[in-house]
């Protein structure tokens, strides 16, 4: 979503008048469940002759990726909303032409302290401060 | 009755020497109107046409009399003559027998008593020119002449009896003194005839010519009755002419309206008057000068279109246009013109122009069109802000059920800013070029689809890498979505729409294709004729939005629209942006795609020739493209399993 002429508010025409819903065709539910932000995305290498028949964000999106690059990330340097993101990316996985790796954990989810304490550490805090 | 064709011949021609006498072109324009059949001119000549055909019968019948009377009178008058010579035969014969010759007096004196006998009791003679005819003579009238006949005829009897009493008394002496007093007798009667006949022929053509004179000085008198009777119905027919002209002229000088004449090379054969008025020019100074001269020089494009559109067109055909005039004192007069095409008329021989001054609805149409720009600016700086916070929402939104209650909030806002977009463009107030630089080309077809109630639809294809002048950006993306919400809403909602574009030779061409039904010809005609047709906004405007949005934009841009049937049934709508409106991109690398397989620049004209003038019909005013209730917004839900795998772009 570059270009577009610079106008007084600093905004472009395109990010004016382009609006997010019609990447997706108002879809914002991702096909993969397991889409968080941190999800690694790589391109399938030798999928570029495929590019063609692909739209203009998932090519963006294919070539961004040639390196693991996580949801949050591309969201940023594409200038795409989070949500259309996710389900952009969701779909290119379906096809095949993106991989995800999920980042291992380093703890163990059992491993993790209850959210009630963690609210109360939280609490105490903003006390003390 | 033969004088009536001529009366009526001559009726006609006064009327049209009257008609035609006009020097202007309104004055050649008079005899489009019934003069003959006026009442009030009908009573007024009524009398004079019999008086004037009892005239001319009566002219006609005196001249068959003299004519007639002349013959009989030459014939009279060679009879009566004979006469003498058959007397003077007649005596010669008898002398003859007397002196012993060979002669008969007998055959002689039937010859004698002939002519006197037919001329006082009628009968026939031979007829002069001879060949054995005969002719018939009337019994002589006048009493003069009677008595001279009668005395002739005595005297003829007379003469026979002496002739009688000779030739019985055989071969005489000479010396016998009866005999000499019989031819002494006979002598004298003889003479006595010829002076008596002499003065009846003289009796005779003394009589025919004074009735000759009478009825020549009858028919002189009736003749220049008749000329004065003539004169009068060419008088009165040219006086009446003269009214209705004159009447028709006070019309035409007295109206507010124009009424112009064009020749066919676009110069101003007549003006009316009131031009003085209306223009503040004399209507001598504009005759012989171009139209095109006093027409706005923003205006002349589509004046001349008109016109000349109309010159081709049939004759009788009209035409309509607005346009501004250029008043004595500088100022511009908002005009609305009717114009014929009577080119095919010899007595007008152009075009005629009935111009009405609109200014005063012109500036009635500017306030409103100032209150409506107003309005609007303020609800689309709303709107400007409205959608800026949903994109901040939507920004940090990863809730999908939340940010797909965003994207809904998000396109009813977008369609929001569409429709007040579309209202400043209908109040026709210029508005401040917001953007100046040029946009891709994708983008703004992307813009377009976004203001669409069924965007997940539309499905756009291989647009070429350019861009868009950045003033022109947002009139092309409302003019698109109209384009795409007529495909949209009249076509099935399980089918696409798709938008694709390639270049042609005098700029780009967008094509928007639905799968519906389609238009039959004459639908499409009727559309493609609306579309060409010039704009006339007036109450209608809002019922009728999408035609005027489109017509505006693209005139403003010099674009054109035109309506194409599918092969496989649906319509495609072009549009074709002139060349001067896109620049090739290349600023954008990293979203340059490469061009689709199977888009080519294609070597035709995509637009017809006749496409002249940009302008919509909108479908929904085409009732047999009804046929099923428009789709309704679908959610996005529904939309998301139809879209898996089909990236909108």
């Amino acid at each position: 979503m570059s270009g577009g002429g610079a106008d007084e508010g600093g905004r472009t025409w395109s990010r004016h008048y382009r609006r997010p819903y019609t990447v997706t065709g108002g879809r914002t539910r991702p096909a993969h469940d397991d889409l968080e932000l941190e999800t690694l995305v790589q391109t399938v290498t030798g999928i570029d002759e495929q590019l063609a028949g692909l739209g203009r964000e998932q090519r963006s999106i294919a070539a961004l990726c040639r390196e693991a690059t996580s949801v949050a990330e591309i969201s940023g340097r594409l200038d795409l909303l989070v949500g259309v993101t996710r389900v952009i990316v969701g779909d290119m996985a379906l096809q095949g032409v993106v991989v995800l790796y999920r980042p291992q954990a380093t703890v163990a989810d059992a491993d993790l302290p209850p959210v009630e304490l963690l609210e109360r550490v939280l609490h105490g805090l903003k006390n003390i401060s | 009755m033969r004088s009536s064709p001529p009366a009526e011949a001559g009726a006609a021609s006064a009327t049209q020497r009257t008609a035609a006498g006009g020097r202007s072109g309104i004055g050649r324009l008079v005899p489009r109107l019934p003069i003959l059949g006026d009442l009030r001119l009908g009573r007024r000549l009524g009398w004079l046409i019999p008086v004037l055909i009892v005239l001319v019968a009566a002219i006609v019948g005196y001249n068959a009399r003299a004519i007639d009377q002349q013959r009989g009178s030459a014939l009279v008058v060679y009879t009566a003559a004979r006469q003498r010579a058959f007397v003077e035969r007649y005596t010669m014969d008898v002398l003859l027998v007397v002196d012993g010759f060979q002669a008969d007096p007998e055959e002689s004196a039937e010859d004698v008593r002939e002519p006197v006998d037919v001329l006082l009791d009628g009968g026939s003679v031979r007829a002069p020119q001879g060949g054995g005819a005969r002719v018939e003579i009337a019994p002589a009238r006048d009493w003069r002449v009677r008595r001279k006949l009668e005395q002739d005829r005595r005297l003829i009897d007379e003469l026979i009896r002496t002739g009688d009493r000779l030739v019985a008394g055989g071969r005489a002496d000479p010396q016998d003194p009866q005999f000499k007093a019989n031819v002494t007798r006979l002598r004298v009667l003889s003479a006595q005839l010829s002076s008596v006949s002499n003065d009846a022929v003289r009796e005779i053509t003394q009589q025919t010519e004074a009735s000759l004179s009478r009825l020549v000085r009858i028919e002189i008198a009736l003749g220049l009755l008749g000329v004065l009777a003539a004169l009068a119905l060419g008088l009165l027919l040219r006086r009446a002419g003269a009214e209705q002209a004159a009447q028709f002229r006070s019309l035409v000088n007295n109206s507010s309206d124009l009424i112009t004449v064009l020749a066919p090379d676009g110069t101003i054969a007549y003006q009316s008057p009131s031009v003085q008025r209306m223009l503040g020019r004399r209507p001598a100074d504009l005759v012989g000068t171009a139209l095109g001269d006093l027409v706005h020089p923003d205006d002349r494009r589509d004046v001349s279109v008109s016109l000349t559109e109309l010159v081709e067109a049939a004759p009788g055909a009209t035409a309509n246009f607005g346009c501004r005039l250029q008043h004595n004192d500088g100022s511009w007069r908002h005009v609305e013109s009717i114009c014929t095409n009577l080119a095919d008329d010899p007595r007008v021989h152009g075009l005629v122009l009935n111009i009405r001054d609109v200014t005063e609805q012109a500036a009635l149409r500017r306030s409103i069109g100032d209150l409506l720009h107003n309005l609007a600016r303020r609800s689309q700086g709303l709107v400007d802000r409205q959608l800026e916070l949903i994109d901040e929402l939507e920004r940090h939104e990863v809730d999908p059920d939340r940010l797909q209650e965003l994207f809904r909030m998000d396109h009813l806002a977008t369609r929001m800013r569409r429709n007040v977009e579309n209202l400043i463009v209908l109040s026709g107030v210029d508005q401040r070029r917001r953007w100046s630089e040029s946009v891709p080309l994708r983008d703004v077809v992307e813009a377009a689809v976004a203001e669409v109630e069924e965007y997940s639809r539309v499905q756009v294809v291989g647009i070429h890498d350019l861009t868009l002048a950045g003033q022109a950006a947002s009139d092309v993306a409302h003019l698109l979505a109209e384009l795409v919400e007529n495909a949209t809403s009249f076509s099935s909602p399980t089918t696409r729409v798709e938008v694709s574009g390639s270049p042609t030779g005098s700029g780009y061409v967008l094509e928007i294709e639905d799968h519906g039904i389609g238009m039959s010809d004459a639908e499409l005609a009727e559309a493609n004729r609306r579309l060409a047709a010039p704009l006339a906004a007036d109450v209608a405007v809002s019922r009728m939005m999408g035609f005027h949005v489109v017509g505006r934009l693209a005139a403003r841009h010099g674009i054109r629209v035109q309506l194409r049937p599918c092969w496989f049934g649906g319509v495609a709508a072009l549009v074709l942006l002139p060349a001067v409106l896109v620049g090739s991109a290349g600023e954008h690398p990293a979203m340059a795609p490469p061009v689709p397989a199977g888009v080519m620049v294609s070597p035709e004209p995509l637009l017809l020739a006749n496409t002249t003038q940009s302008g919509w019909q909108p479908r929904a005013h085409l009732p047999l493209r009804r046929h099923g209730a428009p789709a309704p917004n679908r959610g996005g839900d529904t939309d998301a399993a139809a879209e898996a795998g089909e990236p909108v772009e």
